[in-house]
């Protein structure tokens, strides 16, 4: 009997019962067998041993995911044997946080989520450029209409006051029609946003007997009109009301002596944040940009084809005032990485360098400089990660308000990214142009 | 995708390849199961870390493009491992270098007392490129990638007595070589 042969099926897990016993009852006789036996475990160790120091080097696998448009692997894309061997600090550059993992994970998991996103942004983006562009149509007309504007316009006078108790209304037709004043836009969104005011004012004059009744009508608000309808001097006596009513510039009395008030059953918000905009929703914006960015230093390596998120940025804010808004962001970019490796196996230390593009996402916090103009210097940071290392923005720039929900913005922006690898931080920063635009619902 | 992907077999991230969506994921977990068995069965087989990296990332591309033609493949290892072995084949075809024992002073490390696993692996990748390529190509199947007989049969091309005896003869050329080493561990014992 070949006893070598056993013996190679003893360790190779293939040998039958009555033979083992056999080989091992030889091995108990025979210190040659024994010796044997010895030599062949020692080869199996030293096989086993040889194989976890084979694990591919990092510079081959991440060449190989780069030449297929993947972002290099994680640490994770090796075999674990061979990270006992190389040992944990050896991996590659691992993410930073469990948040962060997760929200990645989330987000590359959830793709259809995420180009659903994009699409609900963008039919919201039209939707309301429809209704604006309609809403638009109403300011124009109420901004053109001045010009052959024939408002009659009253000022308060003492004895007319005193003398009339009856007061008729006219309705926005009427109004346009006859209307001659040439108002500038801004009066008349006054006149939009100050209608609520005048209820209270009409109610304050019904009580003191002023006969404006219709609650569903307003007094016309011109500057003048403004002062006088919600003024509480209203309720001051006729003489010292109509002193306080100087409008020099604006015609004065109506032929018929009467107060003309227009039908605007309908208040027009022309700015988000009214006082009555208490809801979750309309306190929300949904921002969308696009980031145009260069490595420090420029990178070498072109970085791997993406998702259509690539160098795009979504998120979504909650404005707690005009001018401080919190929310998340998300979007795609790539970071070019250069960092020292060592292979302690080998002896080798490498220099690597490449260019993934990664998914990003974060806290988002804005502050608007001057959300009263149109015109506003914005502070836009983000704070967050990727699936390899933490990941920073701050953007500085502009945000223009052609009307009270759009903002569009440009801006200069800086990032980057911080990542670790065996033991020793890194970071890639960038810097570009951002430039995008803000949906408020 | 990532959280699911160790729960999938080995065909059905095979087929995954062929979505955008998802290549990046299966491809990776892919990489992870079985990239340090064909590295290593380059590295062993070739002898050489350049031509055995160049094979091995030649292997993966050609992998990864046979997954993503929406190739059908039931044995995705094994599948696997002879697009790298055909790889390693054309390779050695192509550089065919001939090795003799003279050719190797096998390094017996000084004062070794015990059988150190560490240091018996040092010397195992030499005395793997004095075997014969059939001998060396069936211990490496079998020690490295944990192939069974029937598969290194089947990936061969032989029969599975045929693989059992080249591994045995392997191992036994193997121990002759070392037998050096052997020796002086004998004598410090």
């Amino acid at each position: 009997m070949n006893y070598s042969e056993l013996i190679h099926d003893f360790l190779d897990g293939t040998m039958e019962q009555a033979e083992e016993e056999e080989l091992l009852m030889a091995i108990a006789r025979r210190a040659d067998l024994r010796e044997e036996l010895r030599q062949a475990l020692a080869l199996k160790a030293a096989f086993k041993a040889d194989f976890q120091a084979l694990t591919p080097p990092m510079h081959l696998t991440n060449s190989i995911f780069a030449e297929m448009g993947f972002a290099a692997p994680g640490a994770s894309a090796l075999g674990t044997s061979a990270l006992a061997t190389v040992g944990t600090s050896a991996s590659a550059p691992v993410a930073t946080g469990g948040m962060f993992s997760a929200i990645y994970t989330f987000l590359q998991g959830s793709f259809l989520t995420a180009l659903a996103s994009s699409f609900l942004t963008a039919a919201l983006f039209l939707t309301w450029n429809h209704f604006a562009s309609e809403e638009s149509g109403q300011q124009e007309r109420i901004v053109q209409l001045p010009a052959s504007l024939a408002l009659q316009r009253i000022t308060p006078q003492a004895s007319y006051l005193q003398e009339t108790k009856h007061l008729h209304t006219v309705t926005r037709e009427q109004w346009t029609s006859s209307s001659t004043h040439n108002f500038e836009q801004n009066n008349i969104r006054n006149f939009n946003s100050q209608e609520q005011e005048q209820s209270s004012a009409q109610q304050r004059q019904d009580e003191s007997g002023f006969g404006i009744s219709s609650s569903s009508n307003s007094i016309v608000s011109t500057p003048s009109d403004a002062t006088t309808s919600t003024s509480p001097d209203n309720a001051l006596p006729p003489a010292a009301l109509a002193s306080t009513v100087r409008e020099p510039s604006l015609p004065t009395v109506a032929p018929n002596k009467q107060y003309q008030t227009i039908s605007a059953p309908e208040p027009i918000s022309l700015t988000a944040a009214t006082p009555d905009a208490d809801g979750f929703f309309q306190h929300l914006q949904i921002n969308a940009r696009g980031i145009t960015s260069v490595s420090l230093p420029r990178a070498t390596l072109p970085s791997n084809p993406s998702s259509f998120l690539r160098n795009t940025a979504i998120g979504a804010l909650y404005r707690l005032t005009e001018q401080h808004c919190f929310g998340f962001e998300f979007g795609e970019e790539a970071f070019f990485q250069r960092f020292r490796a060592t292979d302690g196996e080998r002896q080798l230390v490498m220099d690597v360098q490449q260019n993934p593009s990664l998914l990003w996402a974060g806290l988002a916090y804005r502050y608007v400089m001057m959300p009263e103009n149109n015109v506003s210097p914005i502070l836009h940071t983000v704070l967050g990660g990727t699936q390899i290392g933490a990941t920073g923005r701050v953007m500085l720039g502009l945000n223009y308000s052609p009307d009270a929900r759009t903002q569009f913005t440009l801006g200069v922006e800086s990032s980057a990214l911080v990542y670790t690898h065996q033991g020793i931080w890194y970071a890639s920063p960038k810097i570009g142009i951002t430039y995008g635009v803000s949906l408020k619902l | 995708m990532k959280h699911r992907v160790t729960s999938y077999s080995d065909e059905e991230l095979f087929a995954h390849l062929v979505d955008a969506g998802l290549a990046e994921a299966a491809f990776s977990e892919l990489y992870r199961r079985h990239g340090q068995r064909m590295y290593a069965y380059c590295m062993r087989v070739l002898g050489s870390v350049r031509q055995a990296e160049d094979v091995f990332q030649e292997a993966m591309m050609k992998f990864f493009q046979s997954g993503q033609s929406g190739t059908e493949v039931k044995n995705v290892a094994g599948y696997l491992m002879l697009t790298v072995r055909n790889l390693c084949l054309n390779r050695k075809r192509d550089t065919k270098i001939t090795f003799s024992l003279e050719d190797y002073d096998i390094h017996v490390p000084s004062g070794a007392a015990h059988y150190e696993a560490e240091e018996l692996a040092q010397l195992i990748s030499s005395a793997l490129e004095l075997l014969e390529d059939d001998y060396r190509e069936a211990v490496v199947l079998r020690e490295y990638d944990g192939f069974s007989y029937q598969e290194i049969a089947t990936i061969t091309g032989s029969t599975e007595v045929n693989a059992r005896t080249r591994v045995f003869r392997a191992k036994q050329q193997l121990r002759t070589i070392l037998q050096p080493y052997f020796n002086d561990i004998m004598k410090h014992r």
